[in-house]
């Protein structure tokens, strides 16, 4: 593998290569901007963490041109089309696109520490294959996901306690029988909220089963699926092919997404739907929203006031969060 | 009858919750007093002369799948994510077993370590 060396200095670094940060990438770069984007995995979009079904508007929201192969599989829903991604596949071609633009993407790298915004720049120490390394940076945009730990190096607050955490895991099963193959279903149950079990088809006989339960009952969630996939009707045969497990935060959003020299996008700023898990299209526009204000900015520095306009442009996806809360205290579905 | 039988199991669902707030409470308040106070490791078993003959460690074992769902849960942030794995800081973990009760893989396990005297 070819050795990088770290630049001192950047305009914009982008913590985490997944679909907010690699949204953010495209836009920035798009202008000409320089940009380093990392991330801790040693191959970008593995390993697979999600469900990976959301709407097909996903394309033209980050920015890139839809192929085939980052699709697994079109499900035909009454209101909408929904597409179940490849998105080990997705992920990996887009961070080799976004790097032919000129972005600079480096695997296996993370964050240690943070430093004051000082003349309009923030220090950032980064751990590089076991060196250590400072640059300077004028905008940080933190989109680790659900971990966050980027952003507690920042001093804002992201921990979560067992409550506001849901714990998933899904077996991907091949060669089954499937009574809808052109339909997900989502089915609730009441007990501590969220618990519930998903099938998601990604092939003629090919679904995601999966389970996401309250934060306290994680180690509880491999016998509880095995249950449901004996009993289950929807799914019939097959066999494991890949076990995928992740959580995600089910608290309401950041209030606060920004601070001096910092933009939070995606997960790591909780824009994830709390009924439902879905998080991806969330992502997407987050990062996209957190490009176009530094663009917006046109070289002025990136003070809390001045990025005060992200949190604006986010005000639908928060309304649309807050309800799906509502929704899940109030115990509809 | 499908409604009853919800109805039964959200009742035992609540009971169980409000259990399980309660017992994190409790070793929360154990973990950060003993965290606080004497700077050790939080879960001790004491003998008969008072000094401590074994305690609880947290620790990484090898089905963790590094999704990092216990990094935001930690309480004093001794999680750190890792390549495809994480690392627990003993310095400051509290042996709370937060990380455990989440974690869908067993990925990390709560150890008791007898001290040999």
């Amino acid at each position: 593998m070819k050795q990088f060396t770290l630049p001192d200095e950047v305009e914009v670094l982008i913590v985490g290569a997944g679909p907010a940060g690699l949204t953010a990438a495209n836009v920035l770069s798009a202008k000409g901007k320089q940009i380093l984007l990392i991330d801790i995995r040693k191959q970008i979009g593995h390993p697979l963490r999600c469900g990976e079904l959301t709407f097909q508007d996903i394309f033209p929201i980050m920015g890139f041109q839809n192929r085939e192969k980052w699709v697994r599989w079109n499900l035909s829903d009454d209101s909408e089309d929904m597409v179940v991604l490849n998105r080990p596949v997705m992920e990996n071609d887009m961070a080799r696109e976004v790097a032919e633009k000129g972005v600079l993407v480096i695997q296996s790298t993370s964050v240690t520490a943070i430093g004051e915004f000082k003349d309009g720049k923030r220090e950032i120490t980064l751990q590089s294959n076991g060196k250590q390394q400072r640059l300077n940076a004028r905008l940080t945009i933190i989109a680790d996901g659900v971990s966050s730990a980027t952003a507690q190096l920042a001093r804002i607050e992201t921990r979560l306690t067992l409550d506001e955490i849901a714990s998933c895991m899904a077996y991907r099963i091949t060669g089954a029988q499937l009574k809808y193959p052109y339909r997900f279903s989502f089915q609730h149950f009441m007990e501590i909220r969220p618990f519930y079990f998903w099938v998601i088809p990604s092939g003629k006989d090919e679904a995601n089963v999966g389970i996401c339960v309250h934060g306290s009952r994680g180690h509880a969630a491999a016998a509880l699926l095995d249950q449901y996939i004996k009993k289950s009707s929807a799914i019939d045969g097959g066999t494991i092919t890949d076990t995928i497990v992740g959580s995600f935060p089910s608290a309401p959003p950041l209030e606060k997404p920004y601070r001096d020299g910092i933009m939070v996008a995606g997960t790591a700023a909780r824009l994830i739907s709390a009924d439902t898990g879905d998080g991806i299209i969330q992502a997407a526009l987050s990062g996209r929203a957190a490009a176009e204000v530094y663009l917006s900015l046109a070289g002025e520095a990136t003070t809390e006031v001045k990025l005060s306009i992200y949190r604006k442009k986010l005000n639908y996806i928060y309304q649309q969060l807050y309800e799906s809360l509502d929704r899940r205290m109030s115990g509809e579905r | 009858m499908n409604d009853k039988k919800e109805n039964q199991t959200s009742i035992q669902g609540e009971n169980e919750k409000r259990l399980i707030n309660r017992k994190i409470f409790l070793r929360i308040a154990a973990g950060i007093s003993a965290g606080l106070f004497a700077a050790r490791p939080v879960f001790q078993v004491y003998g008969r002369d008072k000094t401590p003959t074994a305690e609880a460690k947290v620790s990484v074992t090898g089905s963790c799948l590094g999704c990092t769902g216990c990094v935001a849960i930690c309480p004093v942030s001794a999680i750190a994510p890792a390549p495809g794995t994480i690392t627990i800081n003993q310095q400051k973990c509290l042996s709370c077993g937060y990380c455990a009760a989440l974690c869908p893989v067993q990925g990390v396990r709560i150890n008791r370590i007898d001290h040999n005297e």
